[in-house]
Protein backbone atom coordinates (compact mmCIF):
# COMPACT_ATOMS: atom_id res chain seq x y z
CA UNK A 1 0.00 0.00 0.00
CA UNK A 2 1.24 3.52 -0.75
CA UNK A 3 1.78 5.88 2.15
CA UNK A 4 -1.48 6.56 3.95
CA UNK A 5 -2.73 10.08 4.65
CA UNK A 6 -4.54 8.77 7.69
CA UNK A 7 -4.06 5.80 10.01
CA UNK A 8 -7.14 4.78 12.00
CA UNK A 9 -6.61 2.69 15.13
CA UNK A 10 -9.92 1.10 16.11
CA UNK A 11 -10.69 -2.39 17.35
CA UNK A 12 -14.45 -2.20 16.71
CA UNK A 13 -14.93 -3.15 13.04
CA UNK A 14 -18.20 -1.23 12.82
CA UNK A 15 -16.54 2.05 13.78
CA UNK A 16 -13.21 1.33 12.08
CA UNK A 17 -14.46 0.10 8.73
CA UNK A 18 -17.11 2.78 8.29
CA UNK A 19 -14.63 5.52 9.27
CA UNK A 20 -12.15 4.12 6.75
CA UNK A 21 -14.80 3.88 4.02
CA UNK A 22 -16.08 7.42 4.62
CA UNK A 23 -12.59 8.95 4.52
CA UNK A 24 -11.44 6.80 1.59
CA UNK A 25 -14.60 7.83 -0.26
CA UNK A 26 -13.57 11.46 0.27
CA UNK A 27 -10.25 10.78 -1.42
CA UNK A 28 -7.88 10.19 1.50
CA UNK A 29 -5.54 7.21 1.53
CA UNK A 30 -6.54 5.42 4.72
CA UNK A 31 -5.03 2.50 6.61
CA UNK A 32 -7.11 0.80 9.30
CA UNK A 33 -5.17 -0.82 12.15
CA UNK A 34 -7.55 -2.98 14.21
CA UNK A 35 -4.82 -4.18 16.62
CA UNK A 36 -3.81 -1.30 18.85
CA UNK A 37 -0.49 -2.94 19.75
CA UNK A 38 0.51 -2.66 16.09
CA UNK A 39 -0.40 1.03 15.87
CA UNK A 40 2.92 2.70 16.65
CA UNK A 41 4.81 0.42 14.25
CA UNK A 42 2.21 1.13 11.56
CA UNK A 43 2.60 4.89 12.10
CA UNK A 44 6.37 4.58 11.95
CA UNK A 45 6.13 2.63 8.69
CA UNK A 46 3.39 4.75 7.11
CA UNK A 47 4.26 8.24 8.40
CA UNK A 48 0.66 9.46 7.89
CA UNK A 49 -0.45 13.08 8.08
CA UNK A 50 -3.00 12.20 10.77
CA UNK A 51 -3.59 9.42 13.29
CA UNK A 52 -7.15 8.79 14.45
CA UNK A 53 -7.45 6.52 17.45
CA UNK A 54 -10.11 5.12 19.72
CA UNK A 55 -9.35 5.46 23.43
CA UNK A 56 -10.88 2.37 24.96
CA UNK A 57 -9.13 -0.64 23.48
CA UNK A 58 -7.93 -3.81 25.18
CA UNK A 59 -4.20 -3.98 25.86
CA UNK A 60 -2.65 -0.86 24.35
CA UNK A 61 -5.11 2.03 24.74
CA UNK A 62 -5.42 5.21 22.70
CA UNK A 63 -3.65 7.06 25.51
CA UNK A 64 -0.69 4.67 25.33
CA UNK A 65 -0.51 5.36 21.60
CA UNK A 66 -0.59 9.14 22.12
CA UNK A 67 2.15 8.86 24.68
CA UNK A 68 4.33 6.66 22.48
CA UNK A 69 3.93 8.90 19.42
CA UNK A 70 4.67 12.09 21.31
CA UNK A 71 7.74 10.54 22.94
CA UNK A 72 9.26 9.66 19.57
CA UNK A 73 11.10 12.59 17.94
CA UNK A 74 10.26 11.29 14.43
CA UNK A 75 6.56 10.87 15.14
CA UNK A 76 5.76 13.61 17.63
CA UNK A 77 4.63 16.14 15.02
CA UNK A 78 1.97 13.87 13.53
CA UNK A 79 -1.39 15.19 14.75
CA UNK A 80 -3.49 12.73 16.73
CA UNK A 81 -7.27 12.79 16.85
CA UNK A 82 -9.02 10.83 19.54
CA UNK A 83 -12.48 9.36 19.06
CA UNK A 84 -14.27 9.31 22.35
CA UNK A 85 -17.72 8.75 23.74
CA UNK A 86 -19.11 11.70 25.69
CA UNK A 87 -18.89 9.85 28.97
CA UNK A 88 -15.11 9.62 28.78
CA UNK A 89 -14.40 13.26 29.68
CA UNK A 90 -11.54 12.24 31.93
CA UNK A 91 -9.87 10.24 29.19
CA UNK A 92 -10.30 13.15 26.80
CA UNK A 93 -8.52 15.48 29.19
CA UNK A 94 -5.77 12.96 29.69
CA UNK A 95 -5.44 12.45 25.95
CA UNK A 96 -4.98 16.22 25.58
CA UNK A 97 -2.25 16.06 28.22
CA UNK A 98 -0.60 13.30 26.22
CA UNK A 99 -0.68 15.36 23.06
CA UNK A 100 -3.92 14.53 21.23
CA UNK A 101 -4.80 17.77 19.47
CA UNK A 102 -8.25 16.86 18.19
CA UNK A 103 -11.34 15.09 19.42
CA UNK A 104 -14.30 13.57 17.75
CA UNK A 105 -17.16 12.70 20.01
CA UNK A 106 -18.82 9.35 19.33
CA UNK A 107 -21.36 8.77 17.94
CA UNK A 108 -20.20 10.82 15.02
CA UNK A 109 -21.95 11.52 11.74
CA UNK A 110 -20.40 11.16 8.31
CA UNK A 111 -20.44 14.94 8.03
CA UNK A 112 -18.73 15.60 11.38
CA UNK A 113 -15.97 13.07 10.64
CA UNK A 114 -15.30 14.55 7.21
CA UNK A 115 -15.42 18.17 8.35
CA UNK A 116 -13.13 17.51 11.32
CA UNK A 117 -10.57 15.70 9.16
CA UNK A 118 -10.85 18.31 6.39
CA UNK A 119 -10.21 20.98 9.02
CA UNK A 120 -6.93 19.27 9.91
CA UNK A 121 -5.71 18.04 6.52
CA UNK A 122 -7.63 20.18 4.06
CA UNK A 123 -10.34 18.79 1.78
CA UNK A 124 -9.66 16.28 -0.95
CA UNK A 125 -11.07 16.57 -4.43
CA UNK A 126 -11.40 13.13 -6.02
CA UNK A 127 -8.81 10.40 -5.55
CA UNK B 1 -35.01 -19.41 -11.98
CA UNK B 2 -33.76 -17.07 -9.27
CA UNK B 3 -35.45 -13.68 -9.15
CA UNK B 4 -33.62 -10.71 -10.64
CA UNK B 5 -31.81 -8.85 -7.84
CA UNK B 6 -33.44 -5.62 -6.74
CA UNK B 7 -31.95 -2.26 -5.92
CA UNK B 8 -31.37 -1.76 -2.18
CA UNK B 9 -33.27 1.54 -2.40
CA UNK B 10 -36.46 -0.49 -2.86
CA UNK B 11 -36.02 -2.08 0.59
CA UNK B 12 -36.52 -0.61 4.05
CA UNK B 13 -34.60 -1.96 7.02
CA UNK B 14 -35.84 -1.24 10.55
CA UNK B 15 -32.88 -0.99 12.94
CA UNK B 16 -33.77 -1.65 16.58
CA UNK B 17 -30.89 -0.61 18.81
CA UNK B 18 -30.78 1.29 22.10
CA UNK B 19 -27.11 2.30 21.88
CA UNK B 20 -27.16 5.61 20.03
CA UNK B 21 -23.56 5.26 18.88
CA UNK B 22 -24.12 1.84 17.34
CA UNK B 23 -27.40 3.04 15.83
CA UNK B 24 -25.75 6.00 14.09
CA UNK B 25 -23.03 3.79 12.65
CA UNK B 26 -25.48 1.14 11.46
CA UNK B 27 -27.54 3.86 9.79
CA UNK B 28 -24.45 5.14 7.98
CA UNK B 29 -23.48 1.62 6.86
CA UNK B 30 -26.95 0.75 5.54
CA UNK B 31 -27.58 4.13 3.95
CA UNK B 32 -24.23 4.01 2.15
CA UNK B 33 -25.16 0.57 0.88
CA UNK B 34 -28.31 2.08 -0.57
CA UNK B 35 -30.99 0.74 1.78
CA UNK B 36 -33.79 2.84 3.18
CA UNK B 37 -33.51 2.93 6.94
CA UNK B 38 -35.94 3.46 9.76
CA UNK B 39 -35.10 3.21 13.44
CA UNK B 40 -36.45 2.27 16.85
CA UNK B 41 -34.71 2.59 20.20
CA UNK B 42 -36.73 0.03 22.15
CA UNK B 43 -39.11 -2.88 21.70
CA UNK B 44 -42.24 -0.81 21.96
CA UNK B 45 -41.20 1.56 19.19
CA UNK B 46 -39.99 -1.42 17.14
CA UNK B 47 -43.41 -3.08 17.25
CA UNK B 48 -45.12 0.19 16.41
CA UNK B 49 -42.87 0.76 13.37
CA UNK B 50 -43.13 -2.86 12.25
CA UNK B 51 -46.93 -2.53 12.22
CA UNK B 52 -46.95 0.66 10.18
CA UNK B 53 -47.87 0.66 6.51
CA UNK B 54 -45.82 -0.05 4.54
CA UNK B 55 -44.01 -2.40 6.92
CA UNK B 56 -40.21 -2.72 6.84
CA UNK B 57 -38.76 -5.42 4.59
CA UNK B 58 -36.36 -6.61 7.29
CA UNK B 59 -35.75 -5.95 10.99
CA UNK B 60 -32.23 -5.74 12.40
CA UNK B 61 -32.78 -6.30 16.10
CA UNK B 62 -30.45 -5.92 19.05
CA UNK B 63 -31.19 -8.73 21.48
CA UNK B 64 -30.39 -6.65 24.57
CA UNK B 65 -33.06 -3.97 24.68
CA UNK B 66 -34.45 -1.94 27.58
CA UNK B 67 -38.04 -2.56 28.73
CA UNK B 68 -39.09 -5.64 26.80
CA UNK B 69 -36.01 -7.56 25.66
CA UNK B 70 -35.28 -8.46 22.06
CA UNK B 71 -36.53 -12.00 22.51
CA UNK B 72 -39.97 -10.76 23.55
CA UNK B 73 -40.01 -8.50 20.52
CA UNK B 74 -39.22 -11.48 18.27
CA UNK B 75 -42.21 -13.33 19.73
CA UNK B 76 -44.52 -10.31 19.47
CA UNK B 77 -43.59 -9.90 15.83
CA UNK B 78 -44.85 -13.41 15.08
CA UNK B 79 -48.47 -12.33 14.77
CA UNK B 80 -50.20 -12.53 11.40
CA UNK B 81 -49.42 -8.95 10.38
CA UNK B 82 -45.69 -8.91 11.03
CA UNK B 83 -44.78 -12.61 11.12
CA UNK B 84 -43.53 -12.54 7.54
CA UNK B 85 -40.91 -9.86 8.16
CA UNK B 86 -37.47 -11.48 8.37
CA UNK B 87 -35.51 -10.65 11.52
CA UNK B 88 -31.73 -10.55 11.90
CA UNK B 89 -30.58 -10.60 15.50
CA UNK B 90 -27.52 -8.75 16.79
CA UNK B 91 -26.07 -10.11 19.99
CA UNK B 92 -23.27 -9.34 22.41
CA UNK B 93 -20.04 -11.25 22.02
CA UNK B 94 -20.85 -13.96 24.49
CA UNK B 95 -23.89 -15.95 23.50
CA UNK B 96 -23.82 -19.61 24.29
CA UNK B 97 -24.72 -22.17 21.67
CA UNK B 98 -28.02 -23.20 23.20
CA UNK B 99 -29.24 -19.59 23.21
CA UNK B 100 -28.22 -19.03 19.60
CA UNK B 101 -29.87 -22.28 18.53
CA UNK B 102 -33.02 -21.35 20.41
CA UNK B 103 -33.18 -17.98 18.67
CA UNK B 104 -32.61 -19.49 15.23
CA UNK B 105 -35.56 -21.81 15.86
CA UNK B 106 -37.89 -18.83 15.98
CA UNK B 107 -39.88 -18.80 12.73
CA UNK B 108 -39.17 -15.18 11.83
CA UNK B 109 -35.45 -15.15 12.73
CA UNK B 110 -33.24 -15.71 9.69
CA UNK B 111 -29.77 -15.17 11.12
CA UNK B 112 -27.82 -13.74 14.00
CA UNK B 113 -24.72 -11.58 14.03
CA UNK B 114 -22.35 -11.22 16.94
CA UNK B 115 -21.29 -7.74 17.95
CA UNK B 116 -19.14 -5.96 17.08
CA UNK B 117 -20.90 -6.15 13.74
CA UNK B 118 -18.68 -6.19 10.66
CA UNK B 119 -20.17 -3.86 8.03
CA UNK B 120 -19.20 -6.01 5.04
CA UNK B 121 -20.70 -9.14 6.59
CA UNK B 122 -23.88 -7.30 7.57
CA UNK B 123 -24.37 -5.86 4.08
CA UNK B 124 -23.68 -9.20 2.40
CA UNK B 125 -26.27 -10.85 4.63
CA UNK B 126 -28.89 -8.18 3.97
CA UNK B 127 -28.36 -8.43 0.21
CA UNK B 128 -28.77 -12.19 0.44
CA UNK B 129 -31.94 -12.06 2.53
CA UNK B 130 -33.54 -9.23 0.56
CA UNK B 131 -32.40 -10.38 -2.87
CA UNK B 132 -30.75 -7.05 -3.58
CA UNK B 133 -27.45 -6.23 -5.17
CA UNK B 134 -24.95 -3.67 -3.91
CA UNK B 135 -25.43 -0.12 -5.16
CA UNK B 136 -22.52 1.42 -7.02
CA UNK B 137 -20.49 3.73 -4.78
Amino acid sequence: MSKPDIIIVEDDPLVGEISRDILAGAGYAVQLVPESREAVAAVRAGMPKLVITDIMMPGVTGLDICKALKADPHLKDIPVMVMSAKSFETEKRRAAMFGAAYFLVKPFSEKSLLSTVAGILGPREGK
Amino acid sequence: MPETPLYPSSKTVLIVEDDRGVMELLKIVLAREGFKVTEAIDGEEALQKARQEPPPDLILLDLMLPKSGGFEVVRELQDENTGGIPVVIMTGRAMDRSTSEMILHEANVREYLEKPVKPAALCALLHKLLNTRPAMH
